[in-house]
């Protein structure tokens, strides 16, 4: 029983990290519609940031700073930040497919400095020795990972309110008419371009979060981790969950990473043993067969209010 | 009333004695110990994972039939990793909490393995046996203590070949040798090592250059690698990106003299090159001895799955699990810290030779119960695990005769530990 429960505040801690990745593209897909898949690419530089940062001296990699960790937390937040800044001024002014492109395409540089710059993030060896926030302060490692998912607990409350008032605000407002129709909301004198930037920067900060948090629980990244799975993972939690609601983005992020690890265990406990090897493909088969059916049944997730300025079903003359 | 007490006394007393004498035969088949495999079933590494788990999966039929482990059946709970070392990390998790395995055998990328080993395995004090990461960032994380001494793996570090190769290089007479390796941990580990170790023995690296896999073509690299006039090229990398840069070595009018590692001892990269080409060429490999253990191996996998695929660390994972079951029986209990305390009871040099096979099994088992000391011969070579996890084994020298891949002769793990000892003096 003790081994369950350990398990599942595991499982939680890793969920949690989803969560705010898909809260985070949750403001930039769900109320202001930039089609972002480099999610991954943000992820990881958070993750190189905290682990840059806060890490203690390493003969191989940059690193020596031994920044406390609330602080390397919110510089890994600017640093994915600075990171979107730059991206996003020259490709912001670009639309749906084309910077949905643009970010698929950073997302593997991003990826491939990782990959090869060995100084700043250790190449292909990957950072270790990460540190772990109060590491050492607790007796057990269930104790630990206790206090580490109340912490992540805490994070993803703090975000999620954040995000609600702002998307409440005159600022998500106008967002989300950027989304459903960017011409009429520039001819109310918003400058759409500079609120896309906003929402861009402030989300990828999020996903950059996360990304530190992930660092700083697993204690090593390599750039492994950050491969284009991980971005259709997260989008794979936002549609399910709902885009364009940010409770539906946290359920989205725990129900589609139970299924993605849970499917596996299915597969193993279903099949005779001389078929488990090829298990592996049953638990690809299943998380593909649910995102169908979820899109086809419930088309805007489960939690899918897509609050939309213009009602559902009306038509918006061309 | 008292008449009635007794006979159901006597009834009692019969059920119990019945139930004890039937006690330790139902205990042999009703008790299961669990380990775990947390493997590349899907992903970029899947094609090669399936294999390697038949491998395990193969082991722990053989200690069954040989009698299983203490007594108790061995299971395996097998867990798909899907190459990635977020789903790695909570596949291992799920083992050691839910299945409470006391070891887990994996993962295959060095990267997956050492999210595993620095966020499950150490700190919950469960044994990790990789057959196939080769990475030298785990003797270095072993040897700052951070691995609890609860980290092995069956299939050598890069750091042994490298030694090996640089010894090789010296006796074929190259005094400046360039070096290009793969962008990853297995090219980066090899190639710093070797770089490393040719220095020391009197050589230069005149260039160290890294290569991506999948490009059309590389001609800047090895443009790049050809500057300062090398006795010979290291070629570190796998036969499809091996065979475009050493055909644009030969056409650049590089020397024709090569250095392979293991990944390019493969028949099909001469050929697909052009054996002509090839005025010298030396190779390492490791662990390709020819143990009875191997025998068995090749003729049991043949039976279980038909074909016996050519294909590394599948041999690797077989000893990891019959490693960990002698281990557990010879430590007469099965907890994480009863397989890290007698894994190396049971391999290195001491005590019988014990071989791979059910019936290997078996007659280690009953040596053991008499108390003798035995070490297990694996299927990939003879085991040693040093104090950091790693496994040192013999190196094979190969090299192409008549244009066909040809092993010349073997440097015994004594040779290679001297020459290691004298770069480090």
């Amino acid at each position: 029983m003790i081994g369950l429960f350990s398990y599942l505040v595991f499982f939680l801690i890793i969920a949690s990290v989803f969560a705010i990745v898909c809260l985070g593209l949750n403001l930039q897909w769900g109320y202001t519609g930039l089609f972002n898949i480099g999610v991954a690419g943000f992820f990881a530089v958070g993750a190189y940031s905290y682990a840059i940062l806060a890490g203690p001296h390493h003969a191989a990699r940059l690193g020596s700073f031994g920044v406390p960790f609330l602080p390397a937390l919110a510089l890994s937040m600017v640093a994915a930040g600075l990171a979107a800044l730059l991206v996003g001024f020259p490709t912001l002014r670009l639309r749906d497919d084309y910077l949905a492109i643009a970010t698929i395409g950073i997302a593997s540089s991003i990826q491939l400095v990782a990959t090869n710059e060995r100084w700043l993030t250790g190449g292909t060896q990957g950072a270790r020795n990460i540190v772990q926030p109060l590491a050492g302060a607790f007796s057990s490692p269930l104790r630990y990972n206790l206090f580490f998912l109340a912490m992540m607990v805490a994070f993803v409350a703090v975000v999620y309110l954040a995000l609600e008032r702002m998307v409440n605000s005159p600022w998500g407002r106008v967002l989300m008419a950027i989304r459903e129709d960017e011409t009429a909301a520039s001819s109310l004198g918003k400058n759409a371009f500079a609120y896309r930037l906003q929402s861009f920067v402030i989300g990828s900060m999020i996903i950059g979060l996360g990304g530190a948090l992930y660092a700083s629980f697993i204690t090593f990244i390599s750039p492994e981790d950050f491969l284009p799975v991980l971005t259709f993972q997260v989008w794979a939690m936002l549609i399910v969950g709902g885009s364009g609601n940010n409770r539906g983005a946290i359920i989205g992020a725990v129900l589609i990473w139970g299924l993605w690890t849970g499917s596996g265990s299915l597969a193993q406990m279903v099949l005779p043993a001389d078929l488990q090897v090829k298990g592996g493909a049953i638990q690809i088969v299943l998380i593909g067969l649910v995102l169908m059916v979820v899109l086809i049944f419930r088309p805007r997730g489960l939690f899918g209010s897509r609050k939309a300025l213009i009602g559902h079903g009306a038509t918006v003359p061309e | 009333m008292f008449k009635v007490k007794l006979k159901h006394l006597v009834v009692l007393g019969t059920s119990l004695g019945l139930a004890a004498l039937a006690a330790p035969s139902m205990a042999a088949q009703d008790c299961t110990v669990n380990i775990g495999a947390d493997m590349a079933l899907t992903g970029s590494l899947g094609a090669l994972g399936q294999a390697i788990a038949n491998g395990t999966r193969l082991a722990v039929s053989d200690v069954n039939s040989g009698g299983g482990v203490n007594g108790c059946k061995l299971a395996l709970v097998l867990g798909d990793d899907q190459t990635s070392p977020t789903v790695g990390v909570d596949v291992a998790k799920k083992l050691v909490d839910i299945n409470h395995v006391p070891a887990i055998v994996g993962a295959l990328s060095s990267g997956v393995s050492m999210a595993i080993l620095t966020s499950v395995t150490a700190p919950g004090q469960v044994v990790q046996i990789s057959p196939a990461s080769t990475s030298p960032a785990f003797t270095q994380l072993a040897a700052q203590g951070k691995t609890g001494g609860y980290w092995f793996r069956t299939t050598p570090s890069d750091a042994l070949q490298s030694v090996a190769m640089a010894q090789v290089a010296r006796e074929a007479k190259f005094k400046k040798v360039a070096v290009m390796y793969i962008n990853n941990p297995y090219g980066e580990g090899l190639s710093a090592g070797f770089a490393k170790a040719f220095g020391a023995l009197g050589g230069k690296v005149t260039a160290n250059v890294v290569y991506n896999d999948k490009q059309p073509s590389y001609r800047s690299e090895v443009t790049q690698a050809m500057a300062g006039s090398p006795d010979a090229l290291f070629l570190i990398g796998y036969p499809g990106d091996g065979t475009t840069i050493a055909r644009e070595w030969v056409s650049a009018g590089g020397p024709q003299k090569f250095l392979f590692p293991d990944g390019l001892q493969a028949q099909k990269f001469i050929d697909d090159v052009g054996a002509k080409y090839m005025k010298v060429v030396w190779g390492t490999a490791a662990g390709s001895v020819e143990t009875p253990s191997l025998k068995v191996f090749r003729e049991e996998y043949k039976k279980a799955h038909g074909d016996y695929p050519t294909q590394a660390y599948m041999t690797n994972a077989y000893d990891a699990v019959m490693v960990i079951a002698l281990a557990m029986e010879h430590g007469k209990g099965n907890s994480g810290q009863i397989v890290r305390d007698n894994i190396r009871k049971v391999t290195g040099d001491g005590g019988q030779a014990v071989y791979a096979g059910a019936k290997g099994y078996a007659e280690a088992v009953k040596l053991l119960n008499k108390g003798k000391r035995v070490h297990y011969i694996g299927t990939a070579g003879p085991l040693t695990f040093d104090k950091y996890g790693d496994v040192s084994g013999p190196m094979a020298i190969w090299t192409v005769k008549d244009g066909k891949v040809t092993n010349e002769r073997m440097m015994s793990v004594k040779a290679i530990e001297k020459i290691a000892a004298k770069i480090k003096g």
